[in-house]
């Protein structure tokens, strides 16, 4: 089993990922008798901590297991294989009635603020729904304290403007706090966010990345960023694991995955993300061809189709995560050679 | 003189719930073989001024004044005929969400044919599939690939093809309206580096309209930043990123984390664009701009600052100031 190190802070973990697995069976063709069953691994032997109040980026290019792996953890997907405990305990294998005490503790930002909400409830009902599934409140009037109160700390003020409003009359931003506010009623310990902010405008985005920040601040809880935009993860998050086919290559500090890349495939993604600055100048790596499909995964390391540094070991042979540092981890034995 | 040049061009929809002005006393210009990038937020008219560039406008929507310069004739007072002349062969666009540009039943091959054969009427088939295949090769495709249907590339390949389709009949000016949106980072990287390549290679003139401030940082050598349906700055691509001195380009700027140096703190601005049916009177970013003092309420024009930077702000040399001070 891989140690997965945190750095230097010793707080408890309140999420722990051991080997998870998580396959599909896709059926192709179209006739009932002829079809065939393929299965997709999305996510394939993914080991990560994530500390209370530690945020945790998963990024990597569409297709590669990143939001699988963010709704397995919260067992929205029935995990294959695998552990996942939440705060010490199991709950790999935990029933939908077993699983209803950890819901509230455990919580999901949608990527799409246009559809996750049900356009034909207003802002009150939208935000009663986790108090009364959960209980959380006494009363009527301490519910409408909690909804006023939840409104407020994702700045929509005057709360009273916002409660009777439907998703349709909020713009972007304001549908995406509203999604926020949502989740955090609830005082969640662990959060995992799908793209969050990927549908809004920049200057939007920053406000709401901004308000996550100040919230986890705030309130304290874990989160599990699930993103594309590596300059975007690096601004938001402790952490940063790259996956690639359902695998992470590559898992650190911000700074170590950022600024020292030691996988060919990060090495490529950061030189691919462009810059906001013309007369800066950047290392260039790049690589051959498309992402392989998930049906038929490449043998050994599974970028060796793509990576320019590829030989015979790295076809035949899966590559584990290796220490290269203090919390940066790597899965390419060549990662000092190149 | 320059090869496409707009001027105080209004471009109006006329909608049930009012008029929508939604691009208001625009002008720029492009030179030959240069890239101009028009940057600003969803609904701030920059794919409408391209929109409005080819007369590609919906029916709701007309260009109220102002002229269009392409090779010193005004493509304003153009018929539709005379237009279909002009699309295509000078100017050519790459739609937004190119992705879904293709039709799905259509070998990739024969839908390139077709925009050959629709804009000239005398070539034989052969000829245009010989044409086809040049220019899937020229994007980076395998020519076998015209064959294949759609489904069967990848969004990357899709949007080569499509560009391929936009330089089908030579054009002089491409337009491409957010074209790498909705790819992954590694294909975007592609895609960039195949734009400059392509620029460089046939002498074009691009327009690239997009919101990502790192795109047009990457292959402009112009930036325009529109906000509400105004040109708030214009200028050299360098003189934009160091120099920037309109407060909402600044605030832009801001907003964009950068993967290289250090972690800047992003700050953004206070409230959201106006709604454009009634813009507020005097700079539209008042309401939101931490610069605004009593004068702005008279609308500050777009003023050459230094040579070729051109700003709509009294305070513009406060904002320099600031941005210098962070940066």
């Amino acid at each position: 089993m891989l140690q997965l190190g945190k750095g230097e802070t010793n707080v408890e973990e309140t999420l722990v990922v051991q080997d998870l697995e998580k396959t599909f069976r896709v059926n192709r063709g179209f006739s009932p008798f002829s079809r065939k069953a393929f299965w997709v691994r999305a996510v394939d032997h993914v080991s990560f901590k994530i500390g209370s109040n530690e945020i945790l980026g998963l990024a990597g290019e569409s297709g590669c297991g990143k939001t699988t792996t963010g709704r397995t953890v919260l067992k929205l997907f029935e995990p294959t294989g695998g552990k996942i405990f939440f705060e010490g305990h199991d709950i790999t294998d935990l029933g939908p009635n077993d699983m209803k005490k950890y819901r509230p503790h455990m919580q999901m930002v949608f990527q799409d603020p246009y559809r996750s909400l049900n356009p034909r409830k207003n802002v009150m009902s939208l935000l009663s729904l986790p108090i009364e599934t959960h209980g959380l409140a006494k009363n009527r009037s301490e519910k409408l304290e909690m909804i006023m109160h939840a409104l407020d700390e994702v700045r929509l003020h005057p709360p009273e403007r916002y409660v009777y409003k439907y998703p349709h009359e909020l713009s972007g931003g304001e549908r995406q706090r509203i999604a926020l506010a949502r989740v955090l009623v609830l005082r969640p310990k662990l959060i995992v966010a799908d793209e969050p902010v990927s549908m809004l405008d920049a200057l939007v985005r920053i406000g709401v990345l901004d308000l996550l920040l100040d919230l986890k601040k705030k309130t304290g809880f874990a989160c599990l960023f699930v993103t594309h935009d590596l300059a975007l993860a690096r601004y938001t998050c402790d952490r940063i694991a790259i996956m690639y086919l359902g695998k992470i290559v590559e898992i650190g500090s911000k700074d170590a995955v950022i600024s020292q890349p030691a996988h060919p495939y990060t090495k490529a993604l950061i030189s691919a993300v462009p810059v906001p600055n013309p007369s800066a100048r950047k290392v260039q790596l790049e690589v051959k061809g498309d992402v392989p499909s998930p049906l038929n995964v490449p043998s050994g390391c599974p970028f060796h189709t793509r990576c320019p540094y590829a030989d015979d070991r790295c076809r035949g042979e899966e590559q584990q995560l290796i220490k290269t540092d203090e919390d940066h981890y790597v899965a390419c034995y060549k990662y000092n050679l190149i | 003189m320059p090869l496409m040049e707009i001027n105080q061009l209004n471009t109006s929809y006329f909608t049930s719930d009012g008029t929508v002005n939604a691009v208001e006393g625009v002008s720029l210009s492009l030179e030959k073989g240069h890239a101009l990038g028009i940057a600003g937020e969803s609904g701030c008219g920059k794919t409408t001024v391209a929109l409005s560039s080819m007369k590609l406008l919906p029916s709701n929507a007309k260009i109220t004044s102002g002229n269009i310069l392409f090779n010193g004739e005004d493509l304003v007072k153009k018929t539709e005929n005379e237009m279909n002349r002009i699309r295509w062969k000078k100017i050519a666009l790459v739609f937004q969400g190119a992705m879904n540009a293709l039709n799905p039943v259509f070998k990739v091959g024969d839908q390139i044919v077709e925009a050959i054969q629709t804009h000239d009427r005398k070539i034989t088939r052969a000829d245009a599939v010989k044409k086809t295949r040049e220019l899937l090769e020229l994007v980076g495709v395998d020519p076998a690939r015209a064959e294949d249907f759609p489904h069967e590339f990848s969004g990357g390949m899709k949007q080569r093809a499509v560009i391929a389709m936009a330089l089908s009949c030579d054009p002089d000016v491409l337009i491409a309206d957010e074209p790498t949106t909705a790819l992954d980072v590694i294909t975007q990287g592609r895609i960039l580096t195949l734009v400059r390549e392509l620029q460089a290679k046939l002498g074009l003139s691009l327009i690239v309209i997009t919101h990502d401030l790192s795109l047009t940082a990457e292959i402009c050598s112009e930036i325009a930043i529109m906000y509400a349906g105004k040109v708030v700055e214009f200028g050299k691509t360098t003189d934009i990123y160091n120099e920037p001195m309109h407060p909402y380009t600044n605030a832009l700027l801001s907003a964009f984390p950068s993967i290289l140096g250090p972690i800047r703190e992003m700050k953004t601005l206070p409230g959201f664009p106006p709604d454009l049916r009634n813009p507020p009177q005097g700079c539209r970013l008042m309401p939101r701009c931490p610069y605004a003092e009593a004068r702005c309420e008279k609308e500050p024009q777009l003023g050459e600052i230094t040579p070729s930077h051109f700003a709509a702000c009294y305070n513009w040399e406060k904002v320099k100031q600031t941005w210098k001070k962070l940066s």
